[in-house]
């Protein structure tokens, strides 16, 4: 016991910074009127789920998979919005919007070969239209570069123009 | 002044027409250490795949992502004392059992001088790992900051230690 608690604070003293400032940051980018005591006690439900059942959540964690830094921030951001929901149920829809279905009959007429596009070309290509975002930010999102960005783009557009040009 | 690319409106409807025709399925949502390893870029080539194709369908992730790219490219924010207390308090320290009361007082001596040794060796043991743990903080620090560029991303580090005796725990 002497041992985990020695292992315990250190991982606090370590660690505490970059769950705070998750938490911190998570609810300031959402405007909510979240208190210094909210923020410390969301810090600690983090902390309670981590050990909580003999450290079962933290025992998911694998350091050959992703930097430990990573997870924490996503499992902190995750505690927060948990704590925002149950106070604003509205809030658990703020992130998810629905996309339009296509029209059946539209969707049945054009048949596409199912790998015209690669995942990320998709992914591109609906970022830059669908979400308007520029380059810069699609390439920041994704932690690529933005000439990356642009050379899929570029390809994607080549492959559909070939194909409706062929088809 | 707006750095948004002008779309040729042929491209547009080029990704319009294929879109309706196909849109993307968005599945389950990737749980936190795929997440974290996609962010990490340590996801494997068809984990990408996969979750390139949840993300242009799930716009709650397609925000997650990019808000926590962020959150990590911030910089570092202090945690208050009392932070750091209430979180190290949900470990409480091993109890001390209490000394037989028939030792000699040549007994006590000898146990407070056998105890003041190994305190002063885990002391010096503890306060090494402490330095330890300060130096592989700064070293994620540095190493997080620079988008795992520096050296520091290359040397294991203290929190490698502690989560490793978690996972012998369970074996």
């Amino acid at each position: 016991m002497a041992g985990d608690k020695k292992a315990w604070d250190a991982f606090v003293g370590r660690f505490a910074p970059v769950i705070y400032a998750a938490v911190s940051r998570t609810l300031g980018s959402r405007s909510s009127p979240a208190g210094q005591h909210d923020i410390e006690d969301i810090v600690q439900d983090v902390f309670v789920r981590l050990l909580g059942n003999d450290y079962r959540l933290l025992r998911t964690y694998d350091p050959n998979r992703a930097s430990l830094v990573t997870w924490l921030t996503i499992v902190a951001r995750s505690t927060a919005l948990d704590h925002l929901r149950k106070r604003r149920p509205e809030a658990a829809n703020i992130e998810a919007v629905a996309l339009p279905a296509p029209a059946p009959a539209e969707a049945a007429a054009v048949k596409f070969p199912p790998h015209l596009l690669t995942e990320r070309q998709r992914l591109v290509l609906h970022m830059a239209f669908d979400k308007q975002m520029s380059v810069e930010e699609i390439a920041r999102l994704l932690g690529i570069d933005a000439q990356t960005v642009r050379s899929t783009r570029h390809k994607a557009i080549r492959r559909l123009r070939e194909y409706f040009d062929t088809g | 002044m707006s750095n948004r690319e002008q779309h040729d409106p042929i491209e547009r409807r080029l990704w319009e027409r294929m879109n309706r025709a196909r849109p993307a399925e968005a599945g389950p949502c990737a749980d936190l250490l795929l997440l974290a390893a996609y962010v990490d870029g340590t996801a494997t080539d068809a984990e990408v795949q996969r979750i390139d194709g949840h993300l242009a369908a799930c716009p709650a992730c397609l925000a997650a992502v990019g808000e926590i790219r962020s959150l990590l490219a911030a910089p570092p924010m202090p945690a208050p004392k009392a932070v750091l207390d209430r979180a190290k308090a949900l470990v409480p320290a091993a109890p001390v059992a209490a000394a037989p009361a028939r030792w000699s007082a040549i007994g006590r001596w000898a146990a407070a001088a056998a105890a003041a040794v190994i305190v002063g060796y885990l002391g010096f043991v503890a306060g090494h790992a402490t330095w330890l743990v300060r130096e592989a903080l700064a070293d994620t620090l540095v190493c997080e900051t620079s988008f795992g560029l520096a050296d520091e991303c290359r040397q294991g580090s203290p929190e490698d230690d502690f989560l490793s005796a978690l996972k012998e725990g369970e074996q």
